[in-house]
């Protein structure tokens, strides 16, 4: 499960994956190409799944 | 005329009673002129357009009658240039001859034969060439003297062929051959040719120096010894092997025989001189010279010595490509539990660099400790169900782009308790460091192979050609079947470049540490600040040990063993990194209120793995 980081109302620049099912571990993983998290979730979305909103998160 | 020719030199063999007032004239004319040339004496004999015979002629009480193609004479001078090969014809009976083959060629060079009268003779001359010849019986043959100081104080100072006079002529060629081997009923050995210098005259006062083998070739040629398919060997207390005029000295032993079988080439050995004595000193040391100038020893102890810088692939530090290969760095855990059908990502967990992945059922995987002087493997544990399990490392582009197009080593230790096929598998990132997942690799094969292992550990290795696409990153991953029990351990696994497998590269603890951390590390969070009011914040710069390869995904936090945990006054949304622009550049830390906040303790992995 991916759910998308935005700071200060800004374009998100993160993307936060759940490790676990109660949401109290998880990654966050920086929208950067070379960071394999982050090409994993590319695929993920390529596969027609969609993240969840991004809490507006301040900063 | 009362008197008859002897057999073999025509001699006069004068009738008793006869030659009254002539004898003496018979004898001067018919016995002592003849005896005289056929002792001593020499004919020049000019060989040119034609064929030359000569014939025994006798004395008469008013003439020698000795002329130009007199047979008796001892030794025959040949002259003149001949233009195509000629035979000399010498008399059907008992004799011998010193010919000196002065003459040459023109246009040849051209072999001269020496015949007996009525045969077509056995052997030829060269230009140039000197021998004895003698009547068998049947046809000349050449006596070859050896030719041996033995006995004679006197210099031979040279054997040398003929410079011909005409230009454009090669120069005749002289061989010294030692005798083939028989091969009637069984091969024998071919003869071994010796060339020994003297050894050095010894007297109480002191010794002399023993003389040099000068072996020359002419200018622009090698000096080729070979055997075949026997060794070539130069070896002498106090000779050497010298160029002369700045040419080269190469030493080549023999190549394999061209053949249908498979046949090696013949090595090359320098054997330095060994101590001897009552009290032996020391062995002879291998020493290289540039010039006048020492630039490398191996002395007899096996200890090389280099003037300057080593320039070799494979001898030193830093040779493996892979980090951790030793297993001794494990910054995230020491065990975990490997879910069955997980991701790559979630495979690294317990050693660095290593994934672990398996499939049918969960596995185990821990850092353990080794046996003798290794201190650490890695060990997967199987268990029911499980179908396959794997080891893989991806490494950098950068870190091995210099591979492609060469042959590098693949080394590992492997022991399995349960099975005895080991597969590894060599892959290059398709794009520059993007490998895909297990589920969508998006990788070449490079090559695959097995390893018959057993429950002892064991070193195995093997090469890998690296095609030069293969410039985008390297993976190599270790597989096994259904390891449903037992354990399955590695360590020191190594990849080089070249093809053989040297010695594992163990590098100090903390630059391994370092290594890994370009890749994963913990990231350590101990901010505080004064707030002015709730949600009054702090930034910093997240402090990683070492540069990562790139922007680092970010863990929950957690509390940091090194560090006991202090929390005051810290914002709802806890503590995290926060991705500025396109870096993780910054960690923040949020206020409930006015006053003092802090949060001490507390660390987040940050992981850029491949």
């Amino acid at each position: 499960m991916y759910k998308l980081i935005s700071y200060s109302g800004e374009e998100p620049k993160a993307v936060r994956k759940y490790v676990t099912e109660d949401k109290t571990q998880w990654w966050d993983i920086p929208m950067n190409p070379a960071n394999t998290d982050y090409q994993e979730y590319f695929r993920w979305l390529e596969g027609g799944n969609t993240p969840l909103p991004a809490d507006n998160v301040s900063a | 005329m009362s008197y008859t020719p002897s057999t073999n030199l025509s001699l006069p063999l004068i009738t008793t009673g006869t030659e009254s007032g002539t004898w003496g004239d018979v004898v001067d004319n018919g016995l002592t002129q003849y005896l005289d040339i056929a002792i001593a004496g020499g004919l020049s004999v000019s060989i040119t357009t034609a064929n030359v015979t000569l014939s025994n002629t006798a004395g008469t009480s008013s003439a020698t009658n000795i002329g130009s193609t007199t047979a008796q004479y001892a030794i025959l001078n040949i002259t003149g240039n001949k233009t195509a090969a000629r035979t000399l014809t010498l008399p059907a009976s008992s004799k011998w001859y010193f010919i000196n083959n002065a003459g040459g060629s023109t246009g040849g060079p051209f072999a001269l034969t020496i015949a007996a009268s009525g045969r077509s003779g056995v052997f030829t001359l060269a230009d140039g060439e000197r021998a004895v010849v003698a009547y068998n019986g049947t046809d000349y043959v050449k006596i070859t003297p050896a030719i041996t100081g033995a006995g004679v104080n006197t210099d031979i100072t040279a054997i040398t062929g003929t410079q011909p006079t005409t230009s454009g002529t090669a120069g005749s060629a002289v061989a010294i051959t030692a005798g083939k081997g028989s091969s009637t009923t069984s091969a024998g050995s071919g003869g071994a040719l010796s060339l020994t210098a003297g050894a050095a005259g010894t007297l109480a006062t002191g010794s002399g120096v023993g003389g040099n083998v000068s072996l020359t070739a002419g200018a622009g040629n090698s000096l080729n010894a070979a055997g075949t398919p026997g060794s070539a060997s130069v070896s002498a207390g106090a000779s050497q092997i010298a160029g002369q005029n700045g040419g080269n000295i190469t030493i080549t032993a023999t190549d394999g025989y061209n053949s249908t079988t498979t046949s090696s080439g013949g090595n090359v050995t320098i054997t330095t001189g060994a101590a001897y004595g009552t009290t032996p000193g020391t062995n002879g040391a291998l020493i290289i010279k540039s010039g006048s100038t020492e630039r490398m020893r191996i002395n007899s102890g096996g200890n090389a010595v280099f003037v300057n810088e080593i320039n070799t692939p494979n001898t030193f530090s830093f040779k493996n490509r892979f980090f951790n290969g030793a297993m001794q760095i494990a910054q995230r855990a020491t065990s975990a539990t490997i879910t069955a059908g997980s991701t790559i990502a979630a495979g690294y967990s317990t050693v660095d660099r290593w994934y672990v992945y398996c499939t049918g059922a969960n596995v185990t995987a821990a850092q353990v400790a080794g046996t003798g002087a290794v201190k650490n493997r890695l060990q997967i544990t199987g268990a029911a169900s499980v179908t396959a399990v794997g080891i893989g490392q991806r490494i950098e582009q950068l870190n091995s782009y210099d591979l492609a197009g060469s042959t590098a080593t693949l080394s590992v230790d492997i022991s399995n308790s349960l099975l005895t096929t080991v597969t590894w598998t060599a892959y290059y990132a398709n794009t520059a460091d993007t490998f895909g997942t297990l589920a969508s690799p998006t990788r070449t094969q490079i090559a695959t192979g097995t390893f018959t292992v057993t429950s002892t550990i064991t070193n195995y290795n093997t090469q890998i050609s690296i095609p030069s696409a293969a410039t985008t990153g390297i993976e190599v991953v270790f597989t096994v079947g259904a390891q449903t029990s037992g354990t399955w351990v590695v360590d020191n696994i190594q990849l080089e470049k070249g093809s053989i497998a040297t010695s594992f590269d163990y590098r100090p603890y903390g630059t391994e540490l370092a290594l890994c951390q370009r890749y994963f590390q913990w990231v350590s969070f101990n901010l505080g600040f004064t707030a002015t009011g709730a949600g009054a914040s702090l930034g910093t710069s997240v402090p990683y040990k070492v540069d990562m390869r790139t922007v680092p995904s970010f863990a929950t936090l957690s509390a940091d063993p090194n560090v006991a945990q202090t929390v005051t006054n810290n914002g709802s949304n806890a503590f995290s990194a926060t991705y500025s622009g396109v870096s993780a550049g910054l960690a923040a830390l949020y206020s409930n209120t006015a006053g003092s906040c802090f949060v001490y303790g507390y660390r987040s992995a940050a992981s850029a793995e491949l």
